[in-house]
C-alpha cells in the first residue's frame, strides 16, 4: 500500500472537512469518539412500528452504494451488470471486519417513519428528521418517508474514507428541518437539449444537496423536445430532430428517478411569449405585420382566436395528468407588445374587448383564460414576475418567481407568494469563486414585514441554456447551485462564507468520490478522487 | 478574396441540396438574431489559406476507401493513418455503402506524398508545416514536403468529410487546397499544479490540439501549490511536494504524454518555474528557500507582500548545484525538444532584500537591488543551460529586468494594461522583444480561465461574447518593428491557468474557446469576419464532439448524435478516451 504523502493544504488551500455534511444540518453535536462502519456486517432496517414502503427499500439499496462502493454509484444508471462486477472486485480489496482492531462497529441504522409513506412529495412534505449514531445502533426518525430520505442522504455524508477503519463515522446527534419547503434547481432543455443521463445525473447531484423541485424549463423558443401524446407534432416539428426528444417512457423515467429521491418535477411550459418551436407545428402564434402586410415573422400566441385557447385546453389536459405535481409553471415573461400591437386581428379584438390601446389587458386576458384552463384541471400554477411589471392583475392564490433583483418587497405587498431567483442565475458565469455571492443572499433580504416573508416559499438557482449542453451543465452547476442549496435549507445564521468553504471543499470531494463532474471552486488544491473524464 | 467568396456560396448551395431537414438556430434569443452565414457541415477550421472546392460531391465506401504514403515504417505517418480511421469512420455509426457501380462518384484513395522522403521524429519550430490537398472525383492527393505538414494535409482531408443525413458518407468532388499556417508557435498552456489533470485528460487535450493543428504543448506542470513531476534524481520532490502520491506524472506517465503529442506533431515545452513559484519544490528542500524577514524575524509572513518563504535563495550554490542536475535530468527526459521554459515570473523581491545574508551578499557583490540580484540568478541559470545544450524560454520578467539574455532565448509576453494597469500593452512589448533580436511569443490576451458571460451585443450584431473578443486579436495590431522583427513574432498561445478547473471541466472550458486562437493563429489576416466564423466553429464544435471531446456549445441548437449521454456519444468511447 501507498503511504499517501499528504500535504497540508491549508497552506496553499482550503482544506475540505472530514464528513461534515451539506447542507449543514439545524442542530448537529458531535463528538471526536469514532465508530468502524463495514459492508459486511452493515445493514438497515426498520423500526417494528415504522410504516414501510419501496421508497425506503430503494433508499436503502442506493445508499448502501453510495456508503460502500461511491466510485460505482453513477455506473448504475449506465450500465448496471458492470457496476455489479465492479462492487464484486472492491468487496476483495476490502480488509476483513477482524483486522479492524478493538473499534466498536456500528453495525445497523434503525429507521423508524410515523406517517404512511406518500406516494409523491410535495410542497407540504415534512423534511423533517432526527439521527442519532451512538455506539452500535444509528436510529433514524423521520414523521414522514421525505425526512427519511433527508437523513439517509446526511447520515451517508457523515461516514467518511479512513485510511485505518476504511469507513468511519463519528458519534453524532442531529435534529435538522428545512428552512425553507421549495428548494428548486431549474434546467433549461428547449435552448440546448440535455440528455437524459445528464438529467438523472443533475437529480442524483440535488438528492445530494437536498434540493427538492426540479424546475423543468423544458421547452423554449428553439426547440420543443417534449414529446406531446395530444399533439405529436409539437415535437415532430418543434424539437431539432427525431432524437432530441423526451418520450413519454423518457418523461415517466425522470419522474420516477425525482420521486425515488423525494424531488417534485415542477414543469414549466412558457406562453404565450418564448413560444416559436410551438408555432412550427400548429397554428397559435401571432403573425406580425410590417407597413400593413404579414411580414412572415411570428410573436407570442394570438389570443384573438378561440383556436389558441382550444389548443392550450387540450395540451394543459394531458400536462396536468402526465406530471403528477400540484404546481405548473406558465412562465409568462418577456412578453413584447409590438407584434400584437401591428396585427389586425388583434386590434379588431382589442377593440371589441374594449380594451384600448392596453395590451397589459390583453396579456391578462391571455393569461386568465390560460390560468382558468389550469384551475379546471385541479393545479395550481407560478409564473415569473414580468407579467406583474406589466402591470397585469392575477388571483390571490398566484405564486411569483422572481428573476429581477429587489423585487421581493414589491411582490410580496401585493400579496402573491414567491419564490427568489434573481440572485441565483448560475448561467452568468464570471472568474473566481462566485459562489460566495450565491451563498450571501438570502429570500429574507428585503424590508417587509413578517407576513409578507411568509410568503416567500423558497427559492430557485436557474442554469439557462444558452451556453451549456451535457458537455458542461454539471460542472458548471455543481457544487455552485449546493450555495443555494444550503441558504434554502440551513438556518438563517449559517452564513458564514469562511466556516462554509471547507465543508464545500468536503461536499465537491464527496461528489467526485460519488462520480459526479463537481468543478473546483475555492481555488487550487485537489480531492483523493479526481475526475478522468 | 474573389475565389473564397464562391467557395462558400457553392459549399452553401451544396448543403441545403440535402439538409432538406436541417434545424438552424440563427439566433441567440428570438430577439436578438445572428448575423453571418450558415456553415458547411464539412468547413475546415482552422480556414484553409486557399480553398476552392466544387459543390457537387462524391461518396466514400469505408471497405474500399484506401490511404497511403510515400513513405514506408514511418511511425509518425503510420501511427495517423491508423489513428484517422475511426474519426474517418466513427466507431459507434455504421456508415451505408455507395452504389459501387458508379465509381466517378465514389472517393476510392488519397495518397500523401512526402517529398523530403524523411521520416522525422519530432517538430521543430521553423520546419515546414504546410501542405497542398487535391481531391479530383475518385483521387485525392496530399502533398507535403515534410510528415508535420502531411499531419495537417491529413487532419483538413478529414474535416472535409461528413456524414449526409441519409448516412453516407461524402466529401466535395472537387476539391483544391494549398495552406500553411500564419505562425508557427501555435500554443496550449495547461497548468497541472494549481489542480491536477489525469493523464487520460491531458491526452483528449492533445487530440483536441491537433483538430484544430495547434502545435505547441506548454506544460506549466509544477507550481507554489503542487509538484507532480516524477523526478528519479530527486524523487523528494514529489514525495513532499505533490498533494498526494496518487497526484503524479512518473516517467512512464511524462513519456506516454510526450509520445501523445509527438505523434500530432505537436511539441512539449515543460516549464519549471523558478526563482518564484516554488513553494512547493520548498516542501522537498527546505534550505532552498529564502528565509524571508520582518525585521529582525526570520521566516516571517507579511502577507500581500511576501509568505515565510516562497523563493529560491540566489546566493546559496547547493541551489545551482540542485538546479544543474535536475535540468539535466529535464533534458533527457524531453530528449527531442530543445527548449524548457524556465519561468522567471513574477519575482517580488522584497523578500530577498528583508534577508540579512542576502544584504551582505549583495553587499560583497556590489549589487544594489532585487533586480540586480535576479540578473544574477537567472545569468546563472541561462548559463547552466547553454552548458546542457538547452535552449530557453522565458515569461518576460526577467527581460523587463533588463537581463541579458542568449539570443535564442524566446520571450512569452503576458503583460498588458488590462492586466496590470501600470503596464504598457502587449503590442508594444511584442515590438520591443522582436526588434531586439528576440524570437517572443503572445499569451496575453488569451488567458482563457478568465471566463465571461454573455453576449456581444451592439445594434450591428450579437455573438458569444467570448469567442468575439478573442477572434478579434490580431498578433500583428499596433506593432511597430520591421520587417525582421515581424519574423521573430512566432506565434501565440492560449492559457488555461487551472485555479478553477481540473479533469471535471477543463476539456469543456477550453474547447472550443481555445479554437478562436486557433484560427486567428493559424489562417491569413483577412479570414476575420466573425459573424460567419462562429457559424463554422459551431460545425467544428460537433466534429470535436463526434470525436470524443467534450467541447463546450458557441451556439444555440444541437449536434446530432454525438452528443454527450445519448447512446451514440464518442465521449466514452474507448478510442477517444484514454482511461481504459
Amino acid at each position: 500500500q501507498n503511504i499517501q504523502q499528504q500535504i497540508e493544504l491549508d497552506e496553499i488551500a482550503i482544506k475540505p472537512t472530514v464528513g461534515e455534511p451539506w447542507p449543514k444540518p439545524q442542530s448537529i453535536q458531535t463528538t471526536s469518539t469514532r465508530f468502524a462502519v463495514h459492508p459486511a456486517t452493515f445493514y438497515f432496517l426498520t423500526n417494528e412500528t415504522s410504516q414501510q414502503c419501496d421508497l425506503l427499500r430503494n433508499a436503502f439499496d442506493r445508499y448502501y452504494k453510495i456508503i460502500f462502493f461511491p466510485q460505482t454509484y453513477m455506473l448504475h444508471l449506465t450500465d448496471p451488470l458492470l457496476a455489479d462486477i465492479k462492487i464484486r472486485h472492491l468487496k476483495e480489496t476490502l480488509r476483513n471486519v477482524s483486522d479492524l482492531g478493538d473499534v466498536t462497529l456500528l453495525k445497523r441504522l434503525i429507521v423508524n417513519i410515523e406517517q404512511p409513506c406518500e406516494e409523491w412529495p410535495s410542497l407540504e412534505s415534512n423534511e423533517s428528521y432526527t439521527l442519532v449514531v451512538k455506539r452500535e445502533h444509528a436510529l433514524l426518525d423521520a414523521a414522514s418517508i421525505w425526512g427519511a430520505l433527508r437523513g439517509l442522504e446526511t447520515f451517508s455524508q457523515l461516514i467518511y474514507p479512513d485510511s485505518d477503519l476504511q469507513f468511519t463515522i463519528n458519534e453524532t446527534t442531529i435534529y435538522d428541518f428545512p428552512r425553507f419547503q421549495h428548494r428548486g434547481f431549474l434546467l433549461d432543455t428547449g435552448t440546448h437539449f440535455i440528455s437524459q443521463k445528464t438529467l438523472k445525473i443533475n437529480l442524483e447531484a440535488m438528492a445530494q444537496s437536498k434540493m427538492n423541485v426540479f424546475h423543468f424549463h423544458i421547452v423554449d423558443d428553439q426547440s420543443f423536445p417534449y414529446d406531446s401524446i395530444t399533439y405529436p407534432e409539437l415535437s415532430g416539428k418543434g424539437a431539432f430532430d427525431r432524437n432530441h426528444i423526451y418520450s413519454q417512457a423518457d418523461i415517466a423515467e425522470l419522474l420516477e428517478f425525482a420521486r425515488q429521491r423525494g424531488i417534485r418535477v415542477f414543469i414549466e411550459f412558457d406562453s404565450p411569449a418564448h413560444s416559436r418551436s410551438w408555432g412550427r407545428a400548429y397554428d397559435i402564434l401571432t403573425q406580425c405585420y410590417s407597413e400593413e402586410k404579414p411580414n412572415n415573422k411570428l410573436g407570442p400566441m394570438d389570443p384573438s382566436r378561440n383556436t389558441t385557447f382550444e389548443f392550450l385546453k387540450n395540451f394543459f389536459h394531458e400536462v396536468a395528468q402526465i406530471f403528477p405535481d400540484r404546481y405548473i409553471h406558465l412562465g409568462a415573461d418577456e412578453v413584447y407588445f409590438d407584434c400584437w400591437e401591428s396585427n389586425p386581428s388583434i386590434t379588431q379584438f382589442m377593440r371589441q374587448m374594449e380594451f384600448g390601446t392596453n395590451y397589459s389587458l390583453l396579456e391578462q386576458y391571455f393569461m386568465q383564460t390560460l390560468i382558468n384552463i389550469v384551475n379546471a384541471t385541479g393545479k395550481n400554477y407560478v409564473v415569473w414576475q414580468d407579467i406583474i411589471d406589466n402591470n397585469v392583475t392575477l388571483q390571490t392564490d398566484t405564486v411569483v418567481e422572481e428573476p429581477y433583483p429587489d423585487e421581493m418587497a414589491r411582490v410580496t405587498k401585493l400579496g402573491y407568494k414567491t419564490l427568489l431567483s434573481s440572485c441565483w442565475y448560475l448561467n452568468l458565469i464570471s472568474y473566481g469563486d462566485d459562489w460566495h455571492k450565491y451563498y450571501k443572499c438570502d429570500p429574507y433580504n428585503f424590508t417587509g414585514t413578517e407576513e409578507q416573508k411568509k410568503l416567500v416559499m423558497g427559492g430557485e438557482a436557474c442554469m439557462w441554456g444558452e451556453y451549456v449542453d451535457s458537455t458542461n451543465v454539471i460542472s458548471s452547476t455543481w457544487p455552485r447551485a449546493a450555495a443555494p442549496a444550503e441558504r434554502l435549507w440551513s438556518s438563517v445564521d449559517t452564513n458564514d462564507v469562511i466556516e462554509a468553504a471547507p465543508r464545500l471543499a468536503e461536499h465537491r470531494c464527496r461528489y467526485l468520490r460519488r462520480g459526479i463532474p463537481a468543478a473546483p471552486v475555492n481555488g487550487p488544491g485537489y480531492c483523493p478522487t479526481e475526475y478522468s473524464g | 478574396m474573389s475565389y473564397r467568396l464562391h467557395i462558400f456560396q457553392c459549399l452553401l448551395t451544396f448543403i441545403i441540396s440535402i439538409h432538406h431537414v436541417y434545424c438552424i438556430i440563427d439566433y441567440i434569443e428570438a430577439k436578438y438574431p445572428l448575423k453571418g452565414k450558415p456553415s458547411a457541415p464539412n468547413a475546415p477550421w482552422p480556414q484553409p489559406q486557399y480553398l476552392n472546392a466544387s459543390s457537387d460531391y462524391v461518396y466514400i465506401d469505408p471497405n474500399f476507401f484506401v490511404i497511403h504514403s510515400n513513405l514506408k515504417d514511418c511511425d509518425v505517418i503510420d501511427n495517423a493513418l491508423q489513428r484517422y480511421k475511426s474519426i474517418f469512420f466513427p466507431p459507434k455509426i455504421s456508415i451505408q455503402n455507395p452504389d459501387r457501380l458508379d465509381e466517378s462518384r465514389i472517393l476510392l484513395s488519397v495518397f500523401i506524398l512526402i517529398q523530403s522522403k524523411q521520416c522525422h521524429t519530432y517538430p521543430q519550430l521553423r520546419d515546414d508545416q504546410s501542405y497542398n490537398l487535391t481531391i479530383e472525383s475518385s483521387y485525392g492527393i496530399i502533398y507535403a514536403e515534410n510528415v508535420w505538414g502531411a499531419l495537417n494535409g491529413i487532419e483538413t482531408f478529414s474535416q472535409l468529410l461528413f456524414i449526409t443525413d441519409d448516412n453516407y458518407l461524402a466529401t466535395n468532388a472537387s476539391i483544391y487546397i494549398q495552406d500553411w499556417p500564419r505562425f508557427p508557435y501555435r500554443g496550449i498552456l495547461l497548468d497541472t499544479a494549481r489542480h491536477f489533470l489525469p493523464v487520460p485528460i491531458i491526452k483528449q487535450h492533445l487530440d483536441a490540439m491537433a483538430s484544430n493543428k495547434f502545435n505547441v504543448l506548454h506544460w506549466h506542470i509544477t507550481d507554489d501549490q503542487s509538484w507532480p513531476f516524477v523526478s528519479e534524481t530527486f524523487p523528494q520532490l514529489t514525495e513532499k511536494g505533490a498533494f498526494s502520491s496518487a497526484h503524479v506524472y512518473t516517467p512512464e506517465n511524462v513519456q506516454d504524454i510526450l509520445e501523445h503529442a509527438r505523434l500530432r506533431g505537436i511539441r512539449t515545452i515543460p516549464e519549471f518555474d523558478t526563482p518564484g513559484h516554488v513553494a512547493a519544490l520548498g516542501r522537498a528542500f527546505p534550505e532552498f528557500l529564502t528565509d524571508c524577514y520582518n525585521g529582525s524575524m526570520p521566516c516571517q509572513a507579511i502577507y500581500g507582500v511576501h509568505a515565510e518563504r516562497e523563493i529560491l535563495d540566489p546566493t546559496k550554490a547547493e541551489v545551482y548545484n540542485f538546479m544543474n542536475e535536475f535540468l539535466k535530468e529535464v533534458k533527457e527526459v524531453f530528449k527531442y525538444e530543445p527548449y524548457i521554459h524556465l519561468g522567471m515570473d513574477e519575482v517580488y523581491p522584497a523578500c530577498w532584500l528583508s534577508n540579512p545574508n542576502i544584504k551582505n551578499f549583495l553587499n560583497e557583490n556590489n549589487m544594489s537591488n532585487g533586480t540586480d540580484l535576479m540578473s544574477y540568478f537567472a545569468s546563472q541559470i541561462l548559463k547552466l543551460m547553454q552548458s546542457i545544450g538547452g535552449k530557453s524560454m522565458v515569461w518576460q520578467d526577467v527581460w523587463d529586468d533588463g537581463v541579458k539574455l542568449p539570443s535564442d532565448t524566446v520571450i512569452e509576453i503576458w503583460k498588458d494594461t488590462s492586466l496590470l494597469s501600470d503596464s504598457p500593452s502587449w503590442s508594444y512589448y511584442l515590438s520591443k522583444a522582436t526588434s531586439e533580436g528576440y524570437d517572443a511569443v503572445l499569451a496575453a490576451p488569451f488567458y482563457l480561465n478568465m471566463i465571461e458571460y454573455g453576449k456581444y451585443n451592439t445594434p450591428e450584431s450579437v455573438m458569444n461574447l467570448e469567442f468575439f473578443k478573442w477572434y478579434n486579436i490580431d498578433l500583428f495590431a499596433n506593432f511597430t518593428g520591421d520587417d525582421d522583427a515581424r519574423q521573430r513574432l512566432i506565434g501565440g498561445e492560449a492559457a488555461l491557468w487551472a485555479e478553477f478547473v481540473d479533469g471535471t471541466n477543463s476539456l469543456s472550458r477550453l474547447w472550443p474557446r481555445a479554437s478562436a486562437i486557433a484560427e486567428r493563429l493559424w489562417s491569413s489576416i483577412d479570414v476575420n469576419n466573425p459573424e460567419d466564423a462562429q457559424f463554422r466553429l459551431d460545425v467544428h464544435r460537433c466534429r470535436m464532439l463526434r470525436r470524443g471531446i467534450p467541447a463546450a456549445p458557441v451556439l444555440n441548437g444541437y449536434c446530432g448524435l454525438y452528443e454527450v449521454g445519448m447512446k451514440q456519444s464518442m465521449v466514452n468511447e474507448p478510442i477517444f478516451n484514454y482511461i481504459h
